[in-house]
């Protein structure tokens, strides 16, 4: 178990940056996830951490110590790859058993044949038999011990990759992507059980990938990549209510967040025919960015409340909940409103979904971006002041 | 079931089933037709001469001959008490025997060492691969040129060394080693190119997963992860090597003619003797079909065994 401290990490290939200055503290026992969309440098920076790739500045540290000019063995971190990497060639003991072997025996006593010769070569191999039976059966792969990984299904695959990872009992567990390569069934279930099993183990786990329910549901923090630079680094939940940028916006939550046009007036933000009363520290007259989450919109606005007129295009059932695309009136901005199955049915019922609907807007809930995408502070009056201090701590 | 019968509509479903059955025969037609032109060209180029070649075996055929007669298993009995045929044989392994364990080890090396280079991987691969696409016959006179105990080179540079120059193609003892060097430098090229083919294939991450685990020494990244995973690889080599080293004929015939005191002599030249020199049709003919029988047998044998072990 080691807290991992990122500083200031840089690396080019070529003539392109991929990580930026990259600066990462990751807690002792921290799930953390690095998310973003491919090609975002989250893949990089785990192999410059694992030690794959050297960094060309900037400095790592697991626990106490600099691990920058350690080889990948000597980091004591374990990695689980994408592929799973696991050697087709020897059973699924073997497999586990690998990083314990180059750990305990010599290279010597590793050569075929004259490797027999040494005397405490049968008690290793047999201690080592004991422990990646042990961990197999944590793991419920005991019965596939003696099997090859071509015998196996791509769930239990997985498991051997997390034993083989397991057994040397690593500081840091790195993960590239482990659940891609799973069916959507499977890799839900196979979320649930990296939860429990960082749990019960209590180590650093790094994990990346580019969906974002998984970082939403499985992390204790996650950091958002996007072109070789983590733009916010906080729990799930902060990055999905409270985002510092509209990147992070757009990345997290499905479906994505609706961004309207808004003008910036004396009065508030005016958003398509809706008079959004929010305060902002943007210039009066100037345009910002409204970022709307699809259940903060709504078919039966409350009295008093802003409201959008909007034409409905398409409907999405999803049995419990209905997604309703619609467009502004007058306008060809589209934007999504989610609803409860019962909502949407009383709506049609009264027909108020006919023409021009009324669609409400919870002000409170609104997110406000510049044109470049940074958050910019903004509340309802009476609220104001509890927002942006918020905002200003995610920056 | 009556009733359903005079119904008429029952009577659609065995319809429906000849229909089917029509379309069905139709395809396999097809699919005849398709086949045949190969069919045609497997025939008339390989097995038809096959089967000429071994009723030949049975006969005492000689080239111009007008009459000739069925001997049964003459050809094959003589062969049997024939030194010339013993040695050839011998002659052949021993030199199959140097030569797929040389071939095969260099071609690896080369190509490990070959895949490791970024830059110039590609002008190495085009002078290990020279000797592939040379007239073996043209080179066979230059090797004769460099090994020449008199005027070649190498001798020239043992001499100077002090010591007393080797005659590769005149010694008896030399004569299928100096030939098994020639045979291994044709083959390299080839052998790396299909390990390098192999080498490719090799996933990236299992070579990181062998790093994280400590499998980062050389000895453990070869004989961990790059040995088992070429093992196809292998099998192929060795099978292809193997072939092409039990067909040794240019450089015998072009060097040593059989000699020094028969010591090259080998089963092509033999048959080359026999049928083309002699002009005993009928004996080369049963020399031809042992010689395919051996090399089928061990090519079989070969990726038979191998191959169940290096599939996972």
């Amino acid at each position: 178990m080691a807290a991992l401290d990122i500083q200031n990490v840089t690396k080019t290939f070529g003539s392109t940056s991929v990580l930026k200055d990259v600066c990462l503290e990751v807690r002792d026992g921290e799930f953390l996830t690095l998310v973003g969309a491919s090609g975002c440098g989250k893949s990089t920076m785990l192999r410059v951490i694992a030690g794959f790739e050297a960094q060309d500045s900037g400095s790592i540290a697991i626990g106490d110590r600099i691990v920058d000019a350690l080889r990948p063995k000597q980091r004591n971190v374990a990695m689980v790859f994408q592929s799973y990497a696991l050697y087709p060639h020897m059973t699924v003991a073997q497999n586990m058993s690998m990083p314990l072997i180059m750990q305990r025996l010599r290279l010597i006593e590793r050569l075929p044949l004259i490797g027999r010769l040494s005397p405490r070569r049968a008690a290793v191999m047999q201690s080592i038999r004991e422990e990646v039976e042990a961990v197999a059966r944590q793991l419920h792969i005991e019965p596939l011990l003696d099997r090859k990984p071509a015998q196996l299904s791509g769930g239990q695959r997985q498991r051997v990759a997390l034993g083989r990872a397991m057994v040397r009992h690593p500081d840091v567990f790195l993960m590239d992507e482990p659940l891609s390569n799973l069916d959507a069934k499977l890799r839900v279930h196979m979320r649930t059980e990296l939860t429990e099993l960082h749990k019960r183990l209590g180590v650093t786990f790094i994990y990346v990938t580019h969906d974002q329910v998984e970082a939403m549901t499985m992390s204790d923090r996650v950091a958002l990549m996007d072109e070789g630079r983590i733009v916010q680094l906080g729990t799930p939940s902060e990055l999905y209510h409270d985002p510092a940028d509209l990147r992070v916006a757009r990345f997290i939550g499905s479906p994505g967040i609706n961004v309207l046009p808004g003008r910036v007036d004396a009065a508030g933000i005016e958003v398509g025919t809706a008079m959004l009363p929010l305060r902002t520290d943007a210039p009066v007259a100037g345009m910002v960015q409204v970022g709307l989450r699809p259940e903060t919109l709504t078919l039966e606005p409350v009295a008093g409340a802003p409201v959008l007129k909007a034409r409905l295009q398409t409907v999405e059932n999803l049995g419990a909940e209905v997604f309703l695309h619609c467009e502004l009136d007058g306008d060809e901005a589209q934007f999504i409103v989610r609803e409860p199955l019962d909502v949407y049915e009383r709506a049609r019922a009264a027909g108020r979904l006919a023409a021009v609907i009324d669609i409400g807007i919870d002000p409170t809930r609104a997110l406000l971006f510049d044109l470049d995408g940074r958050r910019v502070a903004g509340g309802v009056a009476a609220r104001a002041a509890a927002v942006p201090s918020r905002v200003a701590s995610a920056e | 079931m009556t009733l359903a019968t005079a119904n008429g509509a029952a009577l659609a479903p065995p319809a429906r089933a000849t229909v089917r059955d029509v379309q069905h025969r139709v395809e396999a037609q097809a699919a005849y037709w398709f086949a045949t032109p190969a069919l045609l060209l497997i025939l008339t180029l390989l097995i038809v001469p096959i089967v000429v070649v071994s009723i030949l075996s049975f006969t005492n055929y000689e080239l111009g001959a007008i009459d000739w007669q069925f001997v049964g298993l003459g050809n094959y009995a003589k062969m049997l008490s024939d030194p010339v045929f013993w040695r050839s044989v011998s002659n052949t392994f021993l030199y199959v025997a140097i030569v797929v364990p040389g071939a095969v080890g260099s071609g690896l090396l080369v190509a490990i060492l070959v895949n490791e280079r970024k830059k110039t991987r590609t002008i190495y691969q085009i002078i290990y691969f020279l000797p592939v696409t040379t007239t073996l016959i043209a080179m066979s006179v230059v090797w004769h040129f460099v090994l020449n105990p008199q005027i070649g080179p190498v001798a020239a540079l043992v001499r100077s060394l002090g010591l007393q120059p080797f005659d590769a193609f005149g010694d008896p003892a030399l004569v299928l080693f100096g030939l098994a060097v020639i045979g291994i430098w044709q083959l390299v090229g080839f052998n790396m190119v299909l390990f390098l083919a192999g080498l490719t294939a090799i996933p990236r991450d299992l070579y990181d997963a062998a790093e994280i685990d400590g499998a980062d020494h050389p000895w453990d990244r070869f004989a961990r992860v790059t040995w088992p995973m070429l093992g196809p690889t292998t099998v192929f080599v060795v099978v292809t090597t193997t072939i092409t080293a039990f067909r040794v004929f240019d450089t015998v015939a072009v060097i040593t003619r059989g000699g020094p005191l028969g010591r090259s002599e080998v089963m092509l030249y033999s048959m080359y003797l026999e049928g083309f020199q002699y002009f005993n049709i009928g004996y080369a003919s049963a020399l031809t079909i042992v010689f395919l029988v051996v090399v089928v047998v061990l090519a079989l044998m070969q990726a038979f065994f191998l191959d169940r072990k290096v599939h996972y």
